[in-house]
């Protein structure tokens, strides 16, 4: 597939971008007025909200650790990377076994810019445009083939991204695609968005998804048995199961313990 | 004063590090396990220890301190508040020596903190902004191109087969016979037959796919000869020798550069003929149908033309021959390209001449071989062209067939000669009076009013006029016209006898009552040793005569032939032993003496 055959997003910053405003929530930099803004509605209705992305960030990281350190895998995909903060996949991973290789992916035209800026220096490490409703042609890109070994285990990361996936496009077969192409004791890393569990919480969250409706990636709320139904058989999902991100794997070593945060969904999968 | 303070032991430094770290993690997010971030903050502690008991006294590493944490990307905001309230509370207890001293340094090393950290975020802020308009510009940028890649690679190609198109051929023509050329090039201009048809047959949803599937097996062979080309490549011009385009619809163009003739190019033409015609098409009706194409060739000096226009124009222009062609295929050549242009001139101006009357008829009498007696004329068609002069019907009667001007032009003939034949009868003379009729006119269904109204407006009686028709494998289905026209009392002859189709079963079933036999096989009795010229000739008049048809033989030009024409019995004759073609006005009148 050539990488110029799919219509490039374009960039709009009059309108908040999921990247963006992650970014803000875990105190970058990279955000413009609108996503700002954006973040403090999101706020308004969830004070708490900035510990639900650490707690899927930190998930993020604790998952890639593991994968390097506990399973040997040196290659990543990142699907739906946004802009590198901290804690980037290739940090940690590179952290334990430098020749750790990463391929960032993201929709978001500055994200992946902003990525391969920081990247620049980094031999090991790549971003790239992708829009993870054409998994063929992030399989396929000439940057991914060429650089990860599609002969040995590569941990795809899809995570706080499938809730940007409406259920029309058909996520699970999204998920069986890429599947397809990774080796067996290649990795599956999820996270998604979860419901809140008061009835309370579940009213303030509906009135925060419909302000994602205003964005170019609205969310879609999922549950724990309908992110299991996201991953088909080829994969088989890992102890814990899916939990709340602070559930999986905790690491008593880590920089801060967040209060639990039941809405960020993990589970972490191994291709059978 | 040396030692105005001494630093802390081991264990309370650790003890301020890892609580510092846990305050900054509780605000900002700071990843990963601890081990690390915990050394980064205690060395940032070591070394505000070490500013508070310097002596000299210094504040500079304040500064470097504030600073780091931004690095270190414990940036939040709220970072510099809980440390400057925590190192406020905490830092003088590090230390025992002069409480004046210690409570006079720490809090101008933790202003320095503080403005280290303040100038560094703002610094990350605004370097982070230019990051961000750089990295805006560069997407667009990219996006810009991707676009005007994309809108180019869409003006060059065509959506439908992906093959380069008209503009990408034009501009390598272009490139290829810039400043004169090096080198011959070949184009050659493929076109599918009956593409309409096939795509009818086929369904139109087909066409696309039929076209497809055209210019992939084309790309196919083009490929093969390119790796033929490099396996015997003497450099590296050689790898691009073969251009394939696609014009839309059924028109494809290959081009080759560095040919040393037009038969190369003839064969390359040959060889992707041959190849599509094993295209595999679905069947229809239980038959499946074929790829045929025809194709036009241009083979010259690549400065021989120096627009890309010329090029396509002669080579459309090849492609319309091949297209007449039985072969399929023809090459282009100048001296026919430029009696084309006469002859398109010709057509162009014909309708205002048909307007203008310029067209008469020419009248050639017919004799009775046995005494020489004139007993009728054909009318022959001449054009008086303002310019060109006296124009003969091989100028110009296939154009009017072509335009379709056939059957104007053919009634004003008839109406013309029938008009002298009326006037001639009028002063005494009778004269039967042959008329041409064409295919095109028989094909139309109110000819015979026409006849109808011809004669009865000039008066000719029915039975003096004779209609000409040419034996055709066309003839055949214009039987009730014909047998209509007979029964108006028109006579009917069959022209050209002997050199078309099946001659034996028209006189069958056509009701001719005369036969006009073929120039070719008069000619072929100048020959007397040809004794089979004579049998046929012979053989043709009997059966005529058994059949009660008249024979008039055409193109008599020598003694010989009409000596051996009357001796084998031909009844009527014509020719320029005779007579040539005259107009009306000169017309020999029969009382004359004919001159021999
Ligand atoms: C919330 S961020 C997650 C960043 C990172 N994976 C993490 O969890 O820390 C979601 C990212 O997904 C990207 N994204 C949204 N829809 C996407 C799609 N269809 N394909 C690829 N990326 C997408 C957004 O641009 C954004 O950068």
């Amino acid at each position: 597939m050539e990488p110029n055959t799919w219509v490039p997003e374009g960039v709009d910053i009059t309108v908040p971008n999921a990247s963006r405003v992650y970014d803000y929530a875990l105190g970058g930099m990279h955000n413009f007025t609108v996503d700002r803004a954006f973040w403090h509605q999101v706020q308004e209705l969830f004070p708490e909200a900035h510990l639900v992305a650490r707690a899927n960030r930190a998930y993020l990281g604790r998952a890639v650790r593991w994968l390097v350190e506990e399973q040997g895998v040196t290659q990543f995909l990142d699907i739906g990377s946004g802009i590198p903060t901290l804690g980037n996949v290739h940090e940690v991973a590179q952290e334990v076994d430098p020749r750790a290789r990463v391929v960032y992916v993201d929709i978001d035209p500055i994200a992946v810019e902003q990525s391969r800026s920081l990247l620049r220096d980094n031999p090991n490490a790549h971003a790239i445009r992708g829009d993870l409703r054409d998994p063929d042609a992030i399989v396929w890109h000439d940057q991914v083939i060429s650089f990860l070994d599609f002969s040995r285990p590569i941990a795809v990361l899809m995570v706080a991204v499938l809730h940007f996936i409406p259920d029309e496009a058909d996520p699970r077969s999204l998920i069986s695609r890429i599947g397809m192409a990774l080796m067996p004791g290649s990795f599956l890393v999820l996270s998604h968005a979860g419901p809140e569990v008061t009835e309370e919480g579940l009213q303030r969250q509906e009135t925060a998804r419909q302000l994602y409706e205003k964005t170019p990636t609205p969310v879609v709320i999922r549950d724990g048995r309908q992110l299991l139904d996201l991953v088909d058989d080829s994969f088989e999902v890992l102890e814990p199961g899916v939990v709340a991100a602070d559930q999986w794997r905790p690491d008593p070593e880590e920089t801060a313990e967040i209060p639990p945060q039941p809405t960020a969904l993990v589970a972490v999968a191994r291709r059978r | 004063m040396t030692h105005p303070v001494r630093s802390a032991d081991e264990s309370s430094l650790n003890a301020l590090a890892q609580r510092w770290l846990r305050e900054v993690a509780a605000v900002g997010y700071v990843p990963g396990r601890r081990a690390k971030p915990l050394q980064e903050i205690k060395e940032l502690l070591l070394e505000l220890v070490s500013a508070v008991t310097a002596e000299p006294f210094e504040l500079e590493p304040g500064w470097r301190v504030g600073a780091r944490l931004v690095e270190l990307r414990m940036a939040d905001p709220k970072v510099i508040g809980v440390t400057v309230r925590l190192l406020t509370a905490h830092l003088p207890q590090l230390f025992d020596g002069d409480p004046d001293v210690v409570g006079d340094r720490v809090p101008r090393v933790l202003e320095q903190v503080n403005n280290g950290f303040a100038a560094a975020l703002r610094d990350t802020a605004m370097a982070i902004g230019e990051d961000i308009n750089r990295a805006m510009r560069v997407t667009w940028q990219a996006d810009k191109s991707v676009l005007q890649h994309r809108l180019q690679y869409a003006r060059l190609h065509d959506p439908v087969t992906g093959l380069p198109n008209r503009a990408y051929l034009r501009e390598a023509l272009r490139r290829l016979t810039a400043g004169g050329g090096r080198g011959r090039l070949g184009v050659c201009l493929l076109r599918v037959d009956g593409f309409a048809d096939l795509n009818d047959a086929l369904g139109h949803s087909h066409g696309d796919g039929l076209l497809e599937a055209i210019g992939s097996r084309l790309r196919d062979l083009v490929r093969s000869w390119q790796d033929t080309a490099r396996d015997q490549s003497t450099g590296p011009e050689d790898d691009d020798r073969y251009l394939l385009a696609h014009l839309g619809g059924e028109q494809f163009v290959l081009v080759v550069t560095g040919t040393a003739n037009a038969h190369q190019m003839v064969k390359v033409a040959k060889l992707a003929r041959l190849a599509l015609r094993t295209v595999v098409l679905p069947s229809v009706d239980g038959y499946v149908p074929r790829v045929k194409t025809s194709a036009g060739i241009v083979e010259a000096q690549a400065g021989s033309r120096t627009e890309p226009d010329e090029w396509l124009r002669d080579v459309h222009r090849a492609l319309a021959w091949a297209r007449a062609d039985p072969g399929g295929v023809m090459v282009f050549e100048q001296a026919r390209a430029r009696a084309d242009i006469v002859r398109h001139r010709l057509a162009a101006a014909m309708p205002a001449a048909l307007e203008r009357g310029e067209f008469e008829p020419y009248f050639q009498p017919i004799l009775a071989l046995a005494d020489r007696r004139v007993v009728g004329v054909e009318a022959l068609a001449r054009w008086r062209h303002p310019r060109a002069g006296l124009l003969v019907p091989a100028e110009f009667i296939m154009l009017a067939e072509q335009t379709g001007l056939i059957r104007q032009l053919g009634h004003t003939l008839l109406e013309q000669a029938c008009r002298h034949g009326a006037a001639w009868r009028s002063h005494g003379h009778e004269l039967l009076i042959n008329v041409n009729l064409a295919a095109a006119q028989l094909a139309d269904p109110g000819l015979v009013a026409v006849v109808a109204d011809v004669l009865y407006r000039t008066k000719l009686p029915a039975e003096w006029l004779q209609l000409e028709i040419t034996e055709t494998a066309a003839v055949d289905q214009y039987r009730q016209v014909l047998h209509d026209l007979v029964e108006l009392g028109v006579r009917l002859a069959l022209d050209d006898y002997g050199t078309g189709y099946a001659s034996l079963r028209s006189l069958s079933r056509l009701p001719v009552t005369t036969v006009k036999l073929a120039a070719e096989l008069v000619a072929d009795l100048e020959d007397g040793d040809d004794a089979a010229a004579a049998a046929i000739v012979r053989h043709t008049i009997g059966m005529c005569h058994d059949l009660n048809i008249t024979v008039i033989a055409e193109g008599i030009e020598t003694e010989t032939q009409y000596r051996r024409l009357s001796r084998l019995g031909c009844d009527l004759g014509q020719g320029f032993l005779f007579a040539r073609p005259t107009s009306a006005s000169t017309l020999p009148l029969p009382e004359d003496p004919f001159p021999v």
